[in-house]
């Protein structure tokens, strides 16, 4: 038994030791079980039948179905073939996860209400994926998949948010989704309604302030490019002229020294050099969310504030700003709907139906508004998401806006929409199947991370 | 559904017969409400229902296509095509009350709450509002004895002035700075009440019929309340006792009732898993808004609580039926069948829907909130 597998070995270790100069085209054959090429694992293949796909708010496909292959939808339709090995998962309704855009889960109490956070702050350091476990699990469980996570959230300040699965470990799908600020009644030491007013115009100027800063920058920039340019074109001159200019130089040592002067090299002025201004990293993100490339969250509730902070940031006219609290905000739904402001609510039910917030979600909806719903902090609320979307459903909002409220609209917000929110060919498969409508029905299962995972 | 259809078609036929039997002797209907479902208990609903209300009361429930041509001509028939189920009822509240306890003593036997109940009071109007249309009137929780409450209804009415005794063998009533501090003082001047004669705790240790409501929190105090209410004999509702599910068997035995906290978003599963403990143990139990500040908890808590695994019936019937039962009142209230008080809502949806909404509350067969049609 040993004799013919040395001999093997043998030939093996010949044939890899000179194949090229072997002019014999007898091939070799190595007794070994291990392939050359390592095998490709099969794509790992779920089909969702459902009598409802909600593709997004709104659009509702009958007896569809959902291929998704590792992790990624490739096909939506009605009769969708299922290669052999899919998994095959069938229920009532199919919709994408929900997502709250306004939660603390994964942060430890501690960085949530910091006051210390600037703006180049990020949430994305805070996270911990290790503890909370079972706020995550009774979040995927619930529906909620997604969330945006914000630390300071109590600072004027609070620093860049992040969004991230409730999948084990808390996996950050984008470090930067958002830029928060927090102002007026509510946060600690807001005072009285001048410090409330105050704080508002406040945001609007450290924002301002990030745009300053961008400008100065593109000021140098374009300054040193001229500089840099004029120093090209006088070289080229020397260049050109290299005899004229020697004997201008000579004629110029001659004339120092009938003087009896000691001659100066005539040199370009290296402190006519525009200088950089100082690098200043909450500025970078000042000015990125200055300038529309962040979405900018302001955390308001009282009239007086919100109004103030709407006359402070019209004249930035890039910035994408996104109302959470926004008790007061009734009075300015129209403009809020004319800026194109989403508000992130918490539906929350007080004491009596005139200070009753699920109230503000149907009316401002109403007005045009678009309307997020999120929990508000608490990573043990996550879970009731669905919940507060219901609230805010019995007082007013279709069952069409409810939906955009959690998905479509939450992605949007965020920058997420590329990957999240709806149920389009080429987005993540992070999908909910449940046994009745979408937000008011029992989730019966969800696809996440490319899994199947029944409830 | 299945068994629901079934019971559908049973409870109608029950309504029916029982439409026929005093007909004769009752009041002449003056309005007429038909409603696509009515939910007339937990677990029965009737379907394309009509429902007769006169002087105060509900005359006949019964399929509308029965019950239209008997009808006597002029009555004012509200056509609503939803659901329609009798007014919830809180185990207890401090609504009409502006303060909840009396701060000169400890032991406040005899104190009645009824005279000092605002029937005017904005939270009676919120709470009508959100479909609540009676409730247990009970102290807070600041003395152990806090006084002999009520049952009123929202539209300000006292049903009955004395309809419950308010007691507390937690912190909040036991405190340093006065008589007693501890457990064993407060158990032992109650037991010393009792056995004294005098005084309302004696009565109702005397008679067992006026409902107790004793609150407590933890489990030792839950153990407490159970051993010190068994022995003297009263008809006990453990109040806020969150973790009543832990001795659910004790409760059964004892035929202890519990007015629970209300179910809110965040509940732990331990809270809920308690309530779960009692259903199946069979321990009757509603839920009160005394210890809240938020009146709409109380739908909330039906919903949350179906959500959380508890059958459909035991939750619609923890804020009708067995609150009713726990504030002595359930031959009148809890129920939309004929002979019972007409405090009826007419809902948006399912009553069993956070997305439902009351769109018009009566009480006594009076319009209260909502537009009449």
């Amino acid at each position: 038994m040993l004799l013919p597998t040395i001999t093997s070995a043998l030939v093996g270790f010949l044939a890899a030791l000179a194949p090229a100069t072997l002019d014999d085209p007898t091939p070799v054959v190595v007794d070994d079980p291990t392939p050359v090429v390592e095998a490709q694992p099969a794509p790992k293949m779920i089909l969702i039948r459902a009598h409802e796909v909600h593709t997004k708010p709104g659009v509702v496909l009958i007896d569809s179905s959902v291929l998704v292959r590792d992790g990624q939808i490739v096909a939506i339709g009605k009769d969708l073939e299922a290669p052999e090995g899919t998994q095959v998962l069938e229920g009532q309704t199919v919709c994408a996860g929900y997502i709250d855009p306004w939660s603390s889960l994964g942060l430890d109490l501690g960085s949530v209400s910091d006051l210390a956070t600037g703006a180049s702050t990020a949430t994305s350091f805070a996270i911990n994926g290790f503890g909370q476990e079972h706020y995550r699990e009774a979040a995927r469980n619930a529906g909620v998949l997604l969330v945006r996570s914000q630390a300071g959230a109590s600072a004027l300040i609070g620093g860049i948010g992040a969004a991230l699965r409730a999948a084990p470990g808390g996996e950050v799908v984008l470090d930067d989704a958002c830029l928060q600020f927090t102002c007026g009644i509510g946060r600690p030491g807001a005072g009285d309604l001048f410090d409330r007013v105050a704080e508002a115009d406040r945001v609007a100027s450290t924002l301002a302030s990030g745009r300053s800063y961008r400008e100065s920058q593109n000021e140098y920039r374009y300054d040193l490019e001229e500089w840099q340019k004029k120093i090209a074109d006088e070289e080229a001159e020397l260049e050109k002229d290299f005899k004229k200019a020697k004997k201008d130089r000579d004629k110029d040592i001659e004339k120092a020294k009938e003087k009896d002067k000691e001659f100066k090299e005539s040199k370009y002025k290296e402190d006519k050099k525009p200088k950089a201004p100082k690098f200043d990293a909450d500025k970078e993100v000042l000015a990125r969310a200055a300038n529309g490339e962040l979405p900018v969250v302001v955390q308001i509730n009282g009239g007086p504030e919100i109004r103030a902070l709407l006359a402070a940031t019209e004249e930035l006219g890039r910035l994408r700003l996104v109302l959470s609290g926004a008790e007061g905000a009734l009075p300015f739904a129209d403009e809020l709907a004319k800026r194109g402001i989403s508000v992130i609510l918490t539906p929350t039910r007080a004491g009596s139906r005139s200070d009753d917030r699920a109230d503000l979600a149907g009316a401002l909806a109403a007005k045009g508004v678009r309307v997020l719903v999120g929990t508000g902090g608490g990573a043990n609320t996550v879970r009731d998401l669905a919940v507060l979307v219901q609230r805010a459903m019995a007082a007013g909002l279709t069952a069409e806006q409810a939906l955009d409220a959690v998905t479509l609209g939450a992605a949007e917000a965020f920058d997420l929409a590329d990957r999240y929110g709806s149920i389009e060919v080429g987005k993540v498969a992070e999908l909910l199947v449940l046994d009745g409508a979408p937000i008011t029905g029992t989730p019966k299962a969800i696809v996440t991370g490319g899994e199947v995972v029944e409830l | 559904m299945k068994t629901m259809k079934q019971l559908n078609l049973a409870g109608a036929a029950l309504l029916a017969l029982a439409l026929v039997a005093p007909a004769s002797e009752v009041a002449e209907p003056t309005l007429a409400i038909s409603a696509a479902h009515v939910l007339v208990d937990g677990g029965t609903v009737v379907d394309d229902a009509l429902v007769l209300v006169g002087d105060g009361k509900i005359l006949a429930v019964g399929l509308k296509e029965d019950l239209l041509g008997k009808l006597p001509e002029g009555v004012h028939v509200v056509e609503h095509d939803g659901w329609l189920s009798s007014g919830m009822i809180a185990a207890n509240a401090t609504f009409g009350l502006t303060y909840t306890d009396d701060s000169t003593g400890a032991f406040m036997d005899d104190l009645r709450l009824a005279p000092a109940f605002n029937g005017d009071s904005k939270k009676l109007t919120a709470a009508r509002e959100l479909g609540i249309t009676s409730f247990g009137l009970v102290t807070g929780r600041a003395n152990v004895i806090g006084g002999i409450g009520a049952v009123a209804k929202t539209d300000g009415q006292i049903v009955n002035d004395a309809a419950n005794l308010s007691i507390c063998l937690a912190p909040p009533a036991l405190r340093g700075n006065r008589f007693p501090t501890s457990y064993g003082g407060a158990l032992g001047a109650l037991r010393a009440r009792i056995a004294s004669g005098e005084g309302a705790l004696a009565a109702a240790a005397k008679s067992g019929k006026l409902p107790v409501q004793i609150a407590v929190n933890s489990r030792g105090e839950i153990a407490r309340a159970i051993d010190f209410a068994g022995a003297a004999g009263l008809n006990t509702v453990l109040r806020g006792a969150t973790r009543a599910g832990d001795f659910a068997a004790d409760l059964k035995k004892a035929k202890m009732m519990v007015a629970l906290q209300p179910i809110g978003l965040g509940a732990t599963a331990q809270t809920t898993g308690s309530m779960l403990a009692l259903a199946k143990a069979g321990v009757p139990f509603a839920f009160g808004l005394a210890d809240t500040s938020s009146i709409a908890s109380l739908h909330e808590s039906a919903a949350l609580a179906k959500r959380a695994g508890l059958a459909r019936a035991t939750a619609w019937n923890s804020v009708t039926t067995t609150a009713a039962k726990l504030l002595g009142t359930e031959a009148t209230m809890g129920r939309v069948a004929a002979g019972f008080d007409a405090d009826l809502v007419l809902w948006s949806g399912d009553p069993l829907s956070i997305t439902s909404r009351p769109v018009a509350v009566y009480i006594d067969g009076e319009l209260s909130e909502g537009d009449k049609n």
